[in-house]
């Protein structure tokens, strides 16, 4: 049976300014290795949003003035299917400026308060410390070994909390994540994820592409579709040398 | 001490005069012992007399150009102009584009230049323009470059004008084509204010047409004044073009320098002009016009060229005395771009000693990537292309921005790839990823000697070239140790590094 994938691209013309389109490039090639067909969609402020068409759903970041104008269209006009999807389980990746959209609130900097989707629980207070570096975290639900460690970079200045209960994506080794104390990177609900990784994400961690992949399939087609596996020594290889820059000496 | 009305006290002058006899002895011990001595002579300097720049520049006459890229090609193009017709100048090499190198170069100038051509980075204009009281300030374009530095765009572009609105230059060149820098107007309106870009005719066309393509749009632009994306009549690349905004009332505010650029007999010939293209009718109002056959490839270069006669131009108007002694005109302006050579590490081709050549393709943001792959459609004598990607604080910590380069393998030519540097394997899967597989072997150490071996294994007598696209560090490592292994002179002009 031929699989096929319809990804939907959140507000692409907004938010696109961290290289997060490499997490869309690596869905795509690691999808297509495996015969599966990709349909890439791009649905932004003012376009009509069917979520039955579409199987996974990304949300890059973008500067502050980018996300204020599409927060009212996010909230008022998208709202609906987006939860929509979320509570059918469909995947969700969210970087940066969309995984703080997708949270309850953001309380800036000069204290205005804007309201976020409400999916994630989590809230965000923007602050004057940027924290900006190499992150190197540990996802023990993803995998046992090597591949629980994900790589990225952050670069943010807006601090994430998660709510009590709230499961965060990942426990940080190196760099910050959500904030300055917690050592938590991200946070997921249901099949929502959320992180402040760039790097680009995805390309980074071939694992949590895989998983991402394996688990739009299993909603579409069935709990017992397998993904076939795929060769990821380019992708080893890069993040062997990265821990050595990086000075890491982590259990594999 | 300042003088009440301004003027320089006896003290200020012995200030001034010690400053730089520390500075030049500093340099001059710097120079003999073989170190660096663009950055120290300055810092020294500026301590012992912070009004240094404003003393020195006084009575000078000074450009400076900022911009995310094409600031070394332009400054070194202004030079060229202005040396080819008879002036004296004074410029800096682009590292030393920071406050504590633009000081050593000013303050230690040769005081019978006429002209200081100054490449300024774009955080430092905030600071560094209101004490050098440039005459003219020129800004080639804005892109997204070393986010992990700046955060934003929106940042750099308030560097720049904070650096305006204090300097209040006699005039601003600005990239009318780019719809952030022509906003820059508004940081000085009292500035007598010029737009250069592409002359709008039928030429002109994206890179790529289809909007569905499974790649990054990088033409994709926001207004400056209500952020609606913006409208656009055609592109002259990336997100330079003629654009206005359908929201509100921003718009192009037309051009009064322009150029195109046209191909006869194989040869690529620049038409530049000067004189205003009315915004309504898009007809010309000439003044003057010239063309050359100009030996820079590639349209940003085009850009860079046109900017570099506005620049001149300016600079060369404030001046009509200056102008009639020499007998200038805009033609010969123009004709002098003729002999532009390739700045340090841009298209910078070498033949080693065994006779094999490489070429330098300096890149640094996906901006200028794009442009630099888009020049493979031209080349020829494309042999291999070898990427060099490091991410040191010069280059960028973080290697995210490879994501965001557009990479069409239709249009790349069917060569071997190689990548190198601190960050290759993150290089070798961007290639993969976007279908420009490379073997495991393709991924090389930065080692001189390996590439070496890896390079040129087969070993076949060829005119062709491996053309290297490196960013700042690797292209700088690179060309030292390739200098070393092979035995070429790895200097350049001290000016132009």
């Amino acid at each position: 049976m031929n699989q096929e994938l319809h990804i939907c691209h959140l507000y692409p013309d907004f938010l696109n300014l961290y290289g997060d389109f490499g997490n869309i490039l690596a869905l795509t090639y690691r999808a297509k290795q495996r015969g599966i067909t990709v349909h890439y969609h791009k649905i932004s402020l003012g376009d009509v949003f069917d979520q039955t068409k579409y199987d996974l759903f990304f949300i890059g970041g973008g500067q502050d003035q980018e996300q204020g104008m599409l927060r009212e269209d996010l909230i008022e006009e998208k709202r609906e299917q987006i939860v929509a999807a979320v509570e059918a389980n469909k995947p969700f990746l969210c970087i940066c400026g969309g995984y703080q959209l997708f949270g309850r609130y953001f309380h800036t900097k000069s204290g205005e308060k804007w309201e976020g989707l409400g999916i994630l629980p989590v809230h965000t207070i923007g602050k004057t410390k940027r924290l900006i570096g190499d992150v190197v975290c540990s996802a023990k639900w993803l995998a046992e070994g090597e591949a629980q460690y994900l790589h990225g970079f952050e670069n943010h200045s807006g601090y994430t909390y998660l709510d009590k209960g709230a499961m965060p994506m990942a426990e940080v080794i190196l760099g910050s994540g959500n904030d300055d104390q917690s050592k938590q990177e991200g946070c997921r609900y249901k099949n929502v994820f959320g992180t402040y990784l760039h790097g680009s994400f995805l390309p980074k961690n071939p694992a949590m592409t895989d998983y991402l992949l394996q688990l739009t399939l299993q909603q579409k087609y069935g709990e017992d579709v397998v993904l076939a596996p795929l060769d990821t020594s380019l992708e080893n290889y890069t993040r062997r040398k990265e821990r050595n820059r990086l000075n890491l000496h982590l259990q594999i | 001490m300042t003088a009440f009305f301004g003027e320089e006290t006896m003290l200020q002058k012995l200030r001034l005069s010690f400053a730089t006899f520390c500075g030049r002895l500093i340099q001059r011990l710097l120079l003999l012992t073989n170190h660096q001595a663009s950055t120290l002579p300055g810092k020294v300097m500026l301590r012992l007399y912070p009004g240094i720049l404003r003393a020195v520049t006084k009575n000078k006459k000074t450009i400076l150009v900022t911009g995310t890229n094409g600031k070394t090609t332009t400054v070194s193009l202004i030079v060229r102009i202005l040396r080819e017709n008879g002036f004296k100048v004074v410029t800096n090499a682009s590292g030393a584009n920071l406050l504590q190198g633009l000081t050593t170069v000013v303050a230690l100038a040769d005081s019978r230049a006429d002209y200081f051509v100054l490449e300024v980075d774009e955080a430092a204009l905030a600071t560094a323009a209101p004490q050098l009281h440039p005459d003219t300030v020129l800004v080639t374009n804005l892109f997204r470059d070393q986010l992990d530095r700046y955060g934003e765009l929106r940042n750099v572009f308030q560097f720049i004008y904070q650096g305006i609105e204090a300097a209040k230059p006699r005039a601003l060149v600005l990239c009318g084509d780019d719809p952030l820098v022509a906003s820059l107007g508004n940081a000085s309106p009292s500035s007598a204010t010029y737009y250069f870009g592409l002359y709008d005719d039928e030429h002109h066309q994206k890179f790529w047409q289809d909007k569905d393509e499974l790649a990054v749009d990088l033409s994709i632009s926001h207004c400056p004044v209500c952020g609606h994306i913006l409208d656009y009549d055609w592109f002259g690349l990336s997100h330079l073009g003629k654009y206005h905004c359908s929201q509100c009332s921003f718009d192009h505010p037309g051009l009064d320098y322009h150029f195109s650029e046209k191909i006869v007999l194989e040869k690529s010939y620049l038409t530049i002009s000067h004189g205003r293209i009315d915004p309504i009718t898009s007809l010309p109002t000439l003044w003057h016009e010239a063309s050359v056959e100009f030996p820079l490839q590639g349209r940003y270069n085009a850009y860079n060229a046109c900017a570099a006669i506005a620049g001149a131009t300016t600079l060369l108007s404030n001046d009509e005395e200056l102008k009639k002694q020499k007998g200038l005109s805009f033609s010969y302006l123009v004709r002098s771009l003729a002999t532009a050579k390739p700045s340090f590490g841009r298209q910078e081709k070498i033949t080693l000693p065994n006779g094999r050549k490489i070429c330098f393709l300096l890149i640094k943001n996906p901006a200028g990537m794009e442009q630099t792959l888009s020049l493979f459609r031209h080349f020829t004598d494309v042999r291999a292309i070898l990427f060099a990607i490091n991410s040191f604080p010069a280059d960028s910590c973080d290697v995210s921005w490879l994501w965001d380069v557009p990479l069409h393998p239709q249009t790349l030519p069917q060569v071997p790839y190689y990548v190198t540097g601190i960050r290759r394997g993150d290089m070798a899967l961007r290639l993969r990823y976007s279908g420009i597989d490379l073997p495991f072997e393709h991924v090389v150490d930065m080692d001189a000697a390996t590439l070496d071996k890896v390079l040129f294994s087969d070993d076949t007598e060829t005119q062709d070239c491996i053309y290297i696209v490196a960013n700042y560090t690797a292209m700088l490592s690179l060309r030292q140790s390739f200098a070393a292994f092979y035995g070429f002179d790895a200097k350049w002009s001290k000016e132009e590094e």
